[in-house]
């Protein structure tokens, strides 16, 4: 149970207080409400590039990390499809230090060209490093456009292509500051050896005179419900054949959120779970395979991967896993599996718990999705969780026509198929 | 808000420099078994979770095969005489249990996380697992295509690749330290292999356990009754490892891809282990240099220059008499040179100029607050003394250590820099 206090100040930001007596540590959290789903179908990438322009200075302050580091802390950030978030995590007698850092740069950041011209760069080879100069590394572009046709989940967070980072001006980054960093569209939490009753005083005097903003109005683009199922074959420089499944389900907040969990859990979650036992196991169709969720804010992704043994053939290996979704959707669910899926997500959360720093973060976090408190009601919304919902989530989201399949092949494999493919892509003239 | 608005922002709050920390490690408890292997732990209350050890002399240079020391370990949880892989994976994930297996160049062992009400529920596993691994066949072939296949895609990746050449070009090919796997030594693990290291290395009485959180009154009686019995063997004797045999050329370009868009970037050398009498001056210096976000690489390298998404330095103390200083980047492909030639410049600024007293200040109090923050929690708190008492380290030369970096002078980080830091003595891998 994470006990904290929360106020909101005039200006519309929304504070977490979280005391934890048996640290000298402290964490700053700050959650900003935008992400890449906010972004301009040109321009994509831009929240991450905007991430790293948060650290090259604010109006009273021209070198953020110097002055952390000075203090005895570590800062960092990162960026989702739904949110952007930064902490620093120091000495809690240093405390201020980090609301003073924080408060200025939400203020007004230093926008400078000199700073837009080197994190281009950077990001750039960011991009390069993860998703392009490296095997599978654009598998995900690949399944985002798969899935997703009119949502803007439908890129990366790290955007589309390197040319949407090159071609980011300083006037789109004053007028995404403006939009999206406001007191009115951010979260703060603060968490660790403090005390409510000292830090409160110090947020209100580093925070309290920071203009809001206009109030957002986020209209997307809502994902129309799959008809049919869609397969994509791609030949890549790969040693080994992989097989992607994602099916469209619910959003973060929705009920169903929990069954559908505990059904990616008991399909493909560690060695005992269905896809690895029978098919990394028994059938040795696989060198791994797992299946997961990705627990976005608007509906999103259950997802099933696995790499492929040499000499697999690909359908084989598919039609086996669909074997696995019927057998799960057609009998009896065991509850001692219901409960293995559990007890797994009693730990991970007695875990996390652990951790300030996960704890400042999912306090921020399930505030934004709508209450802090939900944070303590997790397990029990996974407990109450019945082997029949599970099976009637199976049912509704693991059907064949609302499958988006991608079949990631190793040209060296595959050299036949490969100038096959190509020839019928001349004929289609593309 | 009246009051908010005098806010004078360009007052910075005053701070309390971490330099003026007391750091010190909770001291431990500890109790011996039986037969007696020592357990050394941290009691926490508030914690509803136990973080347990097991640390065995069954590390890389232990290993005269190359796989031998990381296969003994991985595949000693793939059956026993009692129970199938299967029923073992079982059991683990039933109770929402981690449990990972690591085989380091000096000790090998398993760590397992788990909710302290399910210990005395895993306990016998792990005692089984320890002291009767069968190695079937089967799980031997599938653990040897599942590397195969995950080495096959490692070898595609640029990073991977140069970590492989330059431990390789500063140790040589056939060293603990400098030897990595290929897919025929897969291919030539066997089972007697492996029961025989497991045999030789996995001896009981030459355990040390760790432990930290919730730990229940039963807990050590039930850990002396499983692990405090088996008096009999004798703990192998640790063996020499052999002075390092470096390449002949201190430069090494490789190609895996003529269109790669990246180049990984690997500038290294030996340097004594951790019982030199500069190592805590030269792990201060390496800070500087690579250490963290501040540092001279990051700063001229990415902040300054944007080549890449991140440049470090870290040494890596393999044990008392070897280390390693490695410089890592993923740079881009036409600025791989220019990044080798920065790294060197910044080599002679720290040979020629002392540093400035605000940045070895801000160093400092980066270094310290980081340790704190380290050590914050009972498992962290373990896991640093486990790391001293298997250097044979006890309190004295934590706080010696300490000590070193609150009070060293730019004179002595310039010092250190020209008898280690000399560009020459470097080696170079670059892959495309």
């Amino acid at each position: 149970m994470v006990q904290f206090e929360r106020f909101t100040l005039s200006n519309g930001l929304r504070v977490l207080v979280h005391e934890d007596p048996h640290t000298a540590y402290a964490v700053v959290n700050v959650l900003y409400n935008v992400g890449a789903r906010d972004e301009d179908p040109d321009k994509t990438g831009f929240a991450h590039l905007f991430e790293h322009l948060m650290f090259g200075g604010s109006k009273h302050i021209p070198d953020y990390d110097q002055e952390v580091q000075m203090a005895g802390g570590e800062n960092n950030a990162f960026t989702s499809n739904d949110i952007t978030d930064y902490f620093i995590k120091l000495p809690a007698v240093n405390i201020e230090t980090a609301l003073w850092l924080e408060s200025d740069r939400m203020l007004e950041l230093n926008f400078s060209e000199k700073s837009l011209d080197v994190q281009r760069k950077v990001v750039s080879e960011e991009f390069k490093e993860h998703y392009l100069n490296k095997p599978y590394g654009d598998v995900w572009k690949i399944i985002r456009e798969l899935a997703y046709q009119v949502h803007p989940y439908r890129w990366m967070t790290i955007g589309k292509e390197l040319s949407h980072i090159e071609q980011a001006r300083l006037e789109d980054v004053k007028a995404f500051f403006y939009r999206h960093y406001r007191p009115n569209q951010a979260i703060l939490v603060v968490a660790g050896g403090i005390r409510y009753q000292e830090v409160k005083p110090l947020i209100e005097k580093w925070f309290g005179d920071i203009p809001p903003g206009e109030p957002y109005d986020r209209r997307l683009p809502q994902e129309p419900a799959q008809q049919e199922k869609r397969m994509l074959t791609v030949y890549r420089d790969v040693p080994a054949d992989a097989l992607y499944l994602a099916f469209p389900m619910c959003g973060r907040t929705e009920p169903a959120y929990y069954a559908t969990e505990l059904l990616a859990q008991m399909l493909g979650d560690g060695e005992s779970s269905r896809l690895h036992q029978q098919l990394v196991k028994d059938k040795k169709y696989f060198s791994h395979i797992h299946a997961y969720v990705l627990g976005s804010a608007d509906p999103g992704l259950l997802v099933i991967e696995g790499k492929l043994l040499p000499n697999v053939s690909v359908d084989l290996a598919e039609n086996a896993v669909w074997a696995i979704i019927r057998d799960i959707q057609e009998t009896r669910i065991p509850e001692q599996e219901l409960q293995k899926a559990k007890n797994r997500l009693e730990s991970l959360f007695a875990f996390e718990e652990n951790s300030l720093m996960d704890r400042a973060i999912n306090l921020a976090y399930f505030e934004w999705l709508g209450n802090a408190q939900w944070m303590n009601e997790e397990i029990h919304r996974f407990e109450m969780v019945t082997a029949e919902e599970v099976k009637q989530v199976a049912a509704t989201v693991l059907q064949p026509h609302k499958a988006n399949v991608l079949h990631y092949l190793s040209q060296s494999l595959h050299k036949t198929d490969v100038a096959a493919s190509k020839r019928s892509h001349a004929v289609a003239g593309s | 808000m009246s009051e908010a608005l005098a806010v004078n922002r360009t007052l910075r709050p005053s701070i309390t420099s971490p330099v003026s920390f007391d750091i010190r490690l909770k001291p431990y408890a500890s109790i011996r078994l039986d037969n007696g292997v020592p357990v050394y732990f941290l009691q926490a209350d508030h914690y509803e979770t136990i973080y347990l050890d097991i640390v065995f002399p069954a590390g890389e240079i232990y290993a005269s095969h190359v796989l031998e020391a990381s296969a003994t370990n991985a595949l000693m949880k793939s059956g026993t005489s009692q129970h199938s892989a299967r029923e073992i994976n079982e059991t683990i994930e039933f109770y929402g249990a981690y449990l990972d297996a690591y085989a380091e160049t000096q000790v090998a062992g398993f760590g397992i996380y788990m909710l302290s009400k399910h210990l005395t529920a895993l306990l016998p596993l792990l005692f089984e697992i320890l002291t009767d691994p069968v190695f079937p066949e089967e799980e031997i072939h599938l653990y040897q295509q599942t590397k195969k296949q995950q080495l096959r895609i490692n070898l595609k990746k640029s990073d991977v690749v140069a970590d492989r050449l330059i431990d390789e070009v500063l140790f040589g090919k056939t060293h603990p330290y400098g030897r990595a796997a290929q897919e025929s030594d897969y291919d030539s693990l066997h089972r007697d292999m492996l029961k025989s290291f497991h045999q030789q290395h996995y001896v009981l009485p030459a355990a040390k356990i760790f432990m930290a959180g919730k730990i229940e009154d039963h807990v050590l009686n039930l850990l002396n009754q499983y692990f405090g019995q088996s008096a009999s063997q004798h703990a192998p004797a640790t063996p020499t490892v052999p002075p390092p045999v470096p390449a002949d050329t201190h430069q090494l370009k490789h190609t895996l891809d003529e269109e790669a868009l990246q180049a990984a970037v690997r500038i290294a050398r030996v340097l004594p282990g951790y019982q030199h009498e500069d190592f805590n001056l030269l792990s201060l210096l390496n800070v500087v240099l690579g250490g963290y976000f501040g540092s001279r690489l990051m700063s001229n390298i990415r902040e300054e220059k944007g080549y890449t998404y991140g440049i470090h330095s870290l040494i890596y103390p393999n044990d008392a008499h070897y280390a390693s200083w490695l410089v890592t980047a993923e740079v881009g492909r036409q600025v791989a040179e220019a990044t080798t030639q920065e790294v060197y410049h910044e080599f002679r600024r720290l040979m020629a100029e002392p540093i400035p007293q605000d940045e070895l200040l801000m160093v400092k109090n980066y270094l310290i607050g980081s340790l704190l923050g380290r050590l914050d929690g009972p498992v962290q708190q373990i896991k640093k003394w486990r790391s001293l008492i298997l250097k044979n380290q006890n309190e004295q030369d934590y706080a010696r250590q300490i000590q070193t970096f609150k009070t060293a002078t730019s004179e002595d980080l310039l010092d250190v820099a020209r008898r280690w830091l000399l560009p020459d003595v470097f080696y170079e891998v670059i892959v495309f």
